[in-house]
């Protein structure tokens, strides 16, 4: 496959993508004019791409949909459920088109017969597919649809009516170009005293904004333009501004001052009228194309440019930069060795430089998590009526930021863990009513940033997890022995154990045991972490923690007889001198008394078996892992270190309490630590 | 047609269809009218056809009316002449409403 085609691929995806937003909108608020109109644009655009690339019949098959949309903005078509699911699945059909620019027969079948359905749902009188040369003009219509201010304007012939010119028809033309403003008066030519009913004296003003090219409206007057007098200009956004406007956006006057001086003095329309220039119905007629002309602007108001850049060279710049990081430090070290002033001037402008190429290249890969979010509205849409339950999807956070490479590997585990709540979490709407609750259940999906970390966490408000029944499992499956003592929250976390499950039922959604322990390792992964917490008859809350990136961390550098490790800065709260006297042991848990609280610690060297002497006053790094405060002791605290994260090859696996490594400047390796499960290691 | 005399408006009933074949008959019927400075209330409800003849027609008539310190009132405008007014751009030359309260 070509290029132009993956391209088109990959826009079509987006573009069916914004079109199940729309419709899942649209299911609440079926007048939704901005989603009705970003519906229609997914299907306009999607079609004329198809056409360019060799789809035609995808091409010929959503010229259907967006016919739909258009007679839905229109107002002549009212959205109902059962027309909402036909284009649902008219979405999917799509999906299946995209895969081949000829599809199998059954595929065209399935066309037909989709477009059928349409015709009846709506009433329509020919649901055969658009014939291919119908199409063949429509191939021309670019991809993107950039949308265009004209001002028509016309005055037919005096002749026009007798002649059997109606511009009515022509009206109706206009408007079905796009979004039109229209006012239709008697002009100059009309005199009080000397009417006549079979003369033509009307004029027309059309404000038109549409995507269609100037040669689409020329084409309206196709069989009158050499004899009516018709104006088509293309009005340039920016030339509609008022000075007034721009001094307030320039800040060179506030707008309550613009206001005051303007209410000081009469309208220019009123003293026109009163001069007697013009009358009070063209200045009215003036005002409504001003209105059309603003409201045009808001809604044209042009989006940030963006270019489509392939994944691999988003990883390939990430690489770069990280090469540059880790040759930075390289020069910073030779700074300090040789102590040369313009040396240490120079690395350190560079610093900043690389610095600020780091956090742009970082910024480039960060996607809204709300992009993942949209794709489980049709999930839990569509699951809620096979299961036959009723349950409302809440989201918040949409904004939140993650890296793509991050975010599409989440999708998954994700899924899996909302497909756990909707089967076994929220009950059947009677139950619900039985145990006092309302009939509908609530999925909340939420994410949040917090100290460099993502925090994503999936509530419902169903049965909750039973910890005894987990107990039993765990001892008939042999995972713990009746004399241990466990926690509910430790409980919890043996539902992440390969096959278990307390699921009663099988079901074709969820309960076969296989996915919560792919759901952990997937979460591992990515350097993140999974926890459970339920009460039973309340709900089930499962609460992830990820990183921003898996590229570079700030991070702080630590060492223990010469070896080198780094923790993530931003889990950093302090750091303090320990000296003998200071630590106390309780239960084996190394303790120290900062600020008047006891704070557990691990000893770095005691944990990675690290030889050498011990310094007699060492260092203590306070970290906060969660809400809870730890200590990390080491020999020395080195300082501030931008970290490029490197895998850890097959000789680490199983290691655990460690991130990845970062080569230094001198060319040496530092293992990053991973605080969460170091903190682990001291709970257990 | 019928003319109402009354001391307030006129009140003038448009036929079934206002198009180019009927406006001149009916203009001629407008011009014999007297008392257009009470103002006029043209009745539509009978309309089911309209053109560009006809809808240029009642502007006339209301510029005319005007003209004179009269003015133009349209009763019970049926569909037909309600959307081609919207796609004119006249609904609030003869102030109508989308929904219809302005009968």
């Amino acid at each position: 496959m070509n290029d132009a085609v993956d391209t088109f691929r990959q826009e079509a995806a987006e573009h069916l993508a914004t079109l199940e937003e729309a419709l899942l909108e649209l299911e609440q608020h079926p007048h939704d004019e901005e989603q009705i109109g970003a519906a229609f644009r997914a299907m306009h655009t999607i079609k004329g791409a198809a056409g360019m690339v060799g789809f035609d019949h995808l091409s010929g098959f959503t010229h259907h949909l967006e016919t739909f949309f258009d007679e839905v903005r229109a107002g002549r078509i009212e959205l109902s459920r059962n027309l909402i699911n036909l284009v649902l699945e008219a979405k999917d059909h799509i999906e299946q088109l995209l895969e081949t620019p000829e599809p199998s027969a059954q595929l065209k079948v399935m066309s037909e017969a989709r477009i059928k359905q349409f015709a009846e749902a709506c009433h329509w009188d020919s649901p055969a597919l658009p014939e291919q040369e119908k199409r063949g003009s429509e191939k021309k219509g670019d991809a993107a649809v950039t949308e265009n201010l004209y001002r028509v304007d016309f005055h037919p012939l005096e002749s026009a009516f007798t002649d059997g010119f109606d511009f009515i028809p022509l009206l109706r033309e206009l408007s079905g170009l796009g979004t039109a403003y229209i006012a239709t008066f008697l002009d100059k030519r009309f005199k009080t005293t000397s009417y006549n009913a079979e003369t033509c004296y009307i004029g027309v003003t059309v404000l038109l904004t549409t995507s269609k090219p100037q040669s689409a409206i020329e084409d309206v007057f196709f069989f009158v333009s050499d004899d009516w007098e018709i104006q088509i200009a293309s009005l340039d956004h920016d030339e509609a501004c008022l000075l007034g406007e721009l001094l307030v956006e320039n800040g060179a006057v506030s707008i309550a001052e613009m206001e005051a001086l303007l209410s000081q003095r009469p309208r220019t329309g009123e003293l026109m009228v009163e001069s007697g220039l013009v009358k009070a119905e063209e200045v009215e007629r003036a005002l409504g194309e001003q209105q059309h002309i603003r409201q045009q602007q808001k809604k044209s108001a042009p989006p940030d440019q963006s270019i489509r850049v392939p994944q691999h060279k988003l990883d390939m710049l990430m690489d770069q930069v990280g090469e540059l990081v880790i040759l930075q430090a390289r020069l910073d070290q030779l700074a300090i060795d040789i102590a040369e002033e313009q040396v240490a001037s120079l690395a350190e402008e560079l610093d900043r430089l690389v610095g600020e190429l780091r956090d742009t290249a970082f910024d480039i890969r960060m996607l809204p998590i709300g992009s993942t979010f949209g794709r489980f509205r049709r999930l839990v849409r569509d699951l809620t009526r096979e299961l036959g339950k009723d349950v409302v999807l809440e989201t918040e956070g949409a904004e939140t930021e993650l890296d793509k490479v991050v975010l599409d590997r989440l999708a998954d585990p994700l899924v899996h863990l909302l497909r756990n709540s909707l089967d076994h979490g929220i009950e059947m709407p009677d139950v619900r009513e039985a145990a006092g609750k309302p009939r509908a259940g609530h999925l909340h999906l939420e994410a949040t940033q917090h100290q460099g970390h993502i925090l994503i966490s999936i509530r419902d408000d169903g049965a909750g997890i039973d910890p005894e029944k987990i107990r039993a499992k765990a001892l008939e499956r042999g995972l713990i022995k009746a004399s241990d003592n466990h926690d509910h929250q430790s409980l919890f976390q043996l539902i992440f154990e390969p096959g278990f499950s307390t699921a009663q039922k099988v079901t074709d959604v969820s309960g076969r045991g296989v996915g919560m322990d792919v759901v952990k390792r997937s979460i591992e992964s990515l350097q993140g972490r999974v926890y459970i917490d339920s009460r039973v008859g309340v709900g089930t809350t499962v609460k992830i923690s990820l990183p921003m990136t898996l590229a570079i961390i700030d991070g702080l550098m630590v060492a223990v007889s010469g070896e080198r490790y780094v923790l993530p800065l931003n889990t950093v709260e302090e750091c303090i001198e320990l000296e003998s006297g200071q630590t106390m042991l309780e239960n084996g848990v190394l303790l120290i008394k900062h600020r008047d609280q006891l704070v557990p610690c691990l000893n770095l060297r005691e944990c990675f078996k690290v030889h050498g002497r011990c310094p007699e006053i060492e260092q203590t790094v306070i970290v906060r892992v969660g809400d809870d405060l730890f200590g990390v002791v080491v020999d020395e605290v080195i300082g501030h270190f931008q970290t490029v994260i490197k895998n850890l090859g097959r000789l680490y696996q199983g290691v655990s309490g460690l991130m990845g490594a970062t080569i230094m400047g001198d060319g040496r390796i530092a293992m990053i630590l991973d605080l969460p499960e170091l903190v682990e290691e001291i709970r257990r | 047609m019928s003319d109402a005399k009354s001391t307030t408006a006129l009140e003038f009933q448009v036929p079934r269809t206002l198009t180019i074949y009927d406006v001149l008959q009916l203009d001629k019927e407008f011009v014999s009218l007297t008392g257009l400075d009470r103002g006029l209330s043209l009745n539509l409800s009978k309309v089911e056809e309209i053109d560009g003849a006809g809808l240029q027609w009642l502007l006339a008539v209301k510029a005319r009316v005007e003209a004179v310190g009269g003015a133009l009132q349209l009763l019970q405008t049926p569909e037909a002449v309600r959307a081609v007014a919207e796609l004119a751009g006249v609904m609030q030359t003869f102030k109508l409403t989308v929904e219809g309260s302005d009968e």
